[in-house]
This record gives C-alpha cells, structure tokens and sequence, in this order.
C-alpha cells in the first residue's frame, strides 16, 4: 500500500510536465491502482475461499487432513487468476518502471519496451478476467492505436 | 527534467487538489496521497528541489521489487487459514 502510494505520488508529479509525462502519468496510475486493488482482491477471496471451504470440512465431521485438502483444493482454484494477474502485475511494474526511470535519468521512455509491457499486461488481466468469476478492477481505457 | 521542474511541478500539483482527479486516483487513495503531496512539499522547501529529484531516483529503487501476489504470501496466507481451524503442522 505504501509502496503505491509512493508510486501514485510520483505519477501526479508527471502530470504538471506536459509531454509524454501527462499522457502516461494517468495511465500507469490508474494501472497501478488496478494492479493493487486487484492483488487485495484475489488475495482475500482466496482467503476467504480456503476458509470457507475448510471451515465445511471440519462441519462435516472431517479430520485434520480432511481440512486441510479442503482448503489446498479451495487454493487451487486461484492458481489460475493469480498467475494471470501475476503477469498483469509485473508488466504494469515494467511499465512505471520504464516511466519513473526516464524521469529521473532526464531521457525519453524505451516506447518499444512500454508497448511490448502494456501488451502483456493487459493480455495477463484478460486471462486473470477469463478464469475467475470475482469482478477485477477496471482498467483505463488507452489511447486509439496504442496496442 | 531540471531540478526547477521538479519543483515547478510539484508546487502545481500541490496547489490544485483537481490535479488528485486529473491523475486518476480515486477517493482513498486521493485522500492520502494529498497528505503524501504534503510531506513532499515539505521535503522541497526545505532541503530545496535536489531532494525532489533523489526521491524519485528511491522510488526507482523501489519499484525494482516483486509486484503480485507472492508465492510465500500465498503459503503464509493458506498457514494462516489451516491454524483458525485447528489443523496442526
């Protein structure tokens, strides 16, 4: 949490630059935000799920190990989305990272590298979207022609 | 970008709390990037706009670390579940 806070704080500095900084400065901090607030997501129903589901177990008069496949059989059922979204994740980082690195070092983004990462990352939040019935964070819409 | 800029812009988005929506961040997180902005402010006024630009070069830093869900959030997370339930070991 800290940590996007931090990042968000950076993105709204780029906004007062003009240039590439005010077009990608929403972007990647409406990315970033998708990418925590999702991470918070997944995590608690898979929490919540591994409960649950173990918490049923148990009910049913199941012992120790009965409980416990319970609830790696609920986690299982989250390899999918968090590998996915796992991917989303780490691209949209590549991404700002790409960004704040150009700031700092007084240069213009890598924009092949920046297309290449904001292609993966939504290819990463589509499959995450496609193997899970939990409702994703929105994400922004992109410019026309980006991708 | 120069060190003036640093604080140029920095000073511009301080003064407008429009610039938090203009950026796209929502209600929470708004709300205490505002006082994020704050302590910013504090840092360029008083050791000047340098600090600025090395806070960003920390951030760059920082964003070199793992983003998603972690492999040992996971197992800590399932850990976690397994002890409410009484499952030993």
């Amino acid at each position: 949490m800290t940590k996007t806070l931090l990042l968000v704080l950076v993105l709204a500095l780029l906004v007062g630059c003009g240039g590439w900084q005010s077009v990608h400065a929403p972007i990647a901090s409406s990315l970033m935000e998708a990418s925590s607030s999702g991470e918070t997501i997944l995590r608690e129903a898979r929490v919540e799920s591994m409960r649950s589901g173990g918490q049923a177990a148990r009910d049913s008069g199941g012992d120790d190990t009965a409980v416990r496949a319970a609830v790696e059989a609920a986690a299982a059922g989250f390899e999918c989305p968090v590998a996915a979204f796992n991917v989303f994740a780490g691209r949209v980082h590549a991404y700002v990272r790409e960004l704040v690195a150009a700031l700092a070092e007084e240069r213009e983004p890598d924009w092949s590298r920046i297309i290449l990462d904001l292609s993966a990352a939504l290819e990463g939040y589509r499959a995450a979207d496609a193997c899970t019935d939990l409702d994703l964070p929105a994400l922004p819409a992109l410019p026309e022609g980006w991708l | 970008m120069s060190d003036d800029v640093v604080a140029e812009t920095a000073a511009n988005v301080l003064a407008s709390a429009g610039s938090l929506a203009a950026v796209g961040v929502p209600g929470p997180i708004g709300a205490v990037v505002g006082a994020a902005l704050g302590i910013l402010a504090s840092i360029v006024r008083s050791v000047g706009p340098g600090r600025a630009v090395k806070v960003l070069r920390e951030l760059k830093v920082q964003l070199e670390e793992e983003p998603g869900i972690t492999r040992e959030e996971m197992d800590a997370d399932m850990a976690a579940v397994l002890l409410e339930l009484g499952v030993e070991g």
